[in-house]
């Protein structure tokens, strides 16, 4: 009677604990759709105010604010780093290290092109940092209209979306997977 | 009297730039387009104005947004070029003077390229047409602004605005490069003020002199708008930005050179009639554009006048951007946003 009770428990334990795989595994799937309809609603949002910028752009028909105004040379503002449960987290690229303006001037005074150039700024300690924001590429963020801008933060929202996207669809496999070993 | 001498030159062009005007999408039009469920309906629609057959050789799945703008934006450079081969004397220098802003935005864009590190024939394939000058391709090797201007630009016809470019000699990048834009765009202004004040007959003179103002004033106003964004931009650079022409010169460009919150540029924008509530009344940018079409659209009410192929070349690059738009629209599939478009005729 004992066995036959005990076993009882231990397979109405094991099915409770079951269901409650199975209800979390709703739930993330219930998360998944919810941020796949918020990053569609967010990238639309983006896109048409794109589309709207690229309206207001007055000075040239031929300057859609895309490809054609991109820097090359532009590293990124941010990586994506990746545990070992296949979890996405964002890490900032970190500023790069600026010259003091005394080193600046006394290698300005070697090279006369040099001096001419960069007399002013052996008394200005300005320097431009590399990572730059993106809307500098477009007129250096100084004649764009304000939907581009707001076409920026639509994109830079997405991308926390995105990364809860790929951190819960990491989730839902792994409890399949568990739920199949079962 | 300008009636009796102006047809000699300039009737022909003015009788095309009227017939120009005639084939202006209408407000009945702008509607069957924003009924268009898809971009092969758009290019149904658009065969029946002016536009015709023009994206004949375009197939369906090659037809986007930027293929529709791109061919609109031929046919009217094709035209303007007609018109351009028609005239001579005065009319055709005004016509040169139209294409110096293009011009500008070429020399920029060749210079932004290349201190982003763009290939050079990927940059000139963007250049505006309109804006083509031989040296252009040259500037690819952009290093500083003096050494560009002394081997290059100084043979160009944009020589004489950069005269107040080399006050700073900072390196190129892209603020820089920016208020050196607007420094050219403005010399070019008061230039092409000053062109029709001495050489073009009233009531060319009148409009033009109008529509110029209009355009130095939107620029004051958005630099105005811009620097409030930037630590950069000094009171002294700033005022050095803002054109000394327009309804806003002198007593308001001042203002507005002082303005540090948006505030300011408010209150400084009360004491213009046509601007009082700009700021306040929805788009800045949106407000611009209609304004400067019902500036265009009653430029076309006076007869004898060369002013008209400014007014045609305006309305025409906004109609292309309302297509453009209406375009965008369908393909996202945003119909509620499709009828923010500025139509005037």
């Amino acid at each position: 009677m004992y066995h036959i009770a005990a076993s009882t428990t231990h397979i109405l334990t094991m099915t409770a604990s079951a269901d409650d795989e199975y209800v979390q595994l709703l739930a993330e799937l219930s998360q998944y759709n919810m941020l796949l309809e918020q990053l569609q609603s967010t990238l639309a949002e983006g896109f048409i105010n794109l589309g709207r910028a690229n309206f207001h752009n007055k000075d040239s028909l031929r300057g859609r604010y895309g490809a054609d105004y991109y820097d090359e040379s532009f590293t990124g503002l941010f990586t994506a780093a990746i545990d070992k449960d296949n979890h996405v987290s964002k890490v900032a690229i970190p500023e790069p290290v600026q010259e003091s303006s005394d080193e600046k001037s006394g290698a300005a005074k070697d090279d006369e092109k040099t001096t001419r150039q960069r007399k002013d700024k052996s008394v200005k300690s300005k320097e431009k940092p590399k990572n730059k924001d993106p809307i500098m590429m477009f007129a250096a963020g100084f004649s764009v209209p304000s939907s581009l801008r707001e076409s920026q933060r639509n994109f830079k929202s997405s991308t926390a979306v995105m990364f809860d996207l790929i951190n819960c669809r990491s989730d839902i496999l792994k409890r399949i997977e568990q739920l199949k070993a079962e | 009297m300008e009636g009796v001498y102006f047809n000699i030159d300039n009737g022909y062009v003015e009788g095309v730039v009227r017939g120009y005007r005639n084939g202006f999408l209408t407000s009945n039009q702008y509607l069957n387009l924003t009924q268009c469920d898809t971009l092969e309906d758009l290019k149904l629609q658009l065969s029946s104005t002016d536009y015709g057959n023009f994206l004949s050789s375009v197939s369906a799945e090659g037809l986007t947004t930027s293929v529709i703008q791109e061919h609109c934006a031929n046919k009217l450079y094709n035209e303007f070029n007609y018109i351009r081969n028609q005239l001579s004397g005065l009319s055709v220098k005004f016509m040169d003077y139209i294409t110096f802003g293009y011009m500008i935005d070429n020399v920029v864009l060749m210079i932004t390229g290349t201190i982003h590190a763009r290939d050079k024939s990927e940059i000139l394939s963007r250049c505006h047409p309109l804006g083509w000058f031989d040296t252009l391709p040259t500037l690819s090797v952009a290093t500083d602004l003096e050494s560009l201007y002394d081997t290059v630009l100084v043979d160009t016809p944009l020589a004489p605005f950069f005269k107040d470019c080399f006050d700073n000699a900072d390196e190129l990048d892209d603020l820089n490069i920016e208020i050196i834009r607007n420094k050219l765009y403005k010399a070019y202004l008061e230039d092409f003020a000053a062109f029709v004040s001495e050489n073009i007959p009233e009531p060319s003179k009148e409009i033009m002199l109008e529509l110029l103002g209009f355009e130095a004033d939107r620029r004051s106003i958005n630099v105005s708008l811009n620097s409030l964004q930037s630590d950069d931009i000094s009171d002294e650079l700033k005022r050095s930005l803002l054109p000394n022409l327009g309804k806003c010169y002198p007593v308001v460009t001042e203002m507005l050179a002082k303005s540090h919150d948006f505030e300011s540029v408010r209150a400084s924008l009360a004491n213009v009639y046509e601007f009082r509530g700009i700021l306040e009344n929805g788009n800045l940018e949106d407000q611009f554009y209609q304004l400067e079409m019902e500036l265009c659209r009653d430029a076309f009410t006076q007869q004898f006048a060369i002013s008209t192929v400014w007014a045609w070349m305006k309305s025409k690059e906004q109609e292309i951007r309302n297509i453009t738009w209406i375009a965008e629209c369908i393909a996202q599939n945003q119909r509620e946003r499709i009828n923010n478009y500025t139509s005037v005729y």
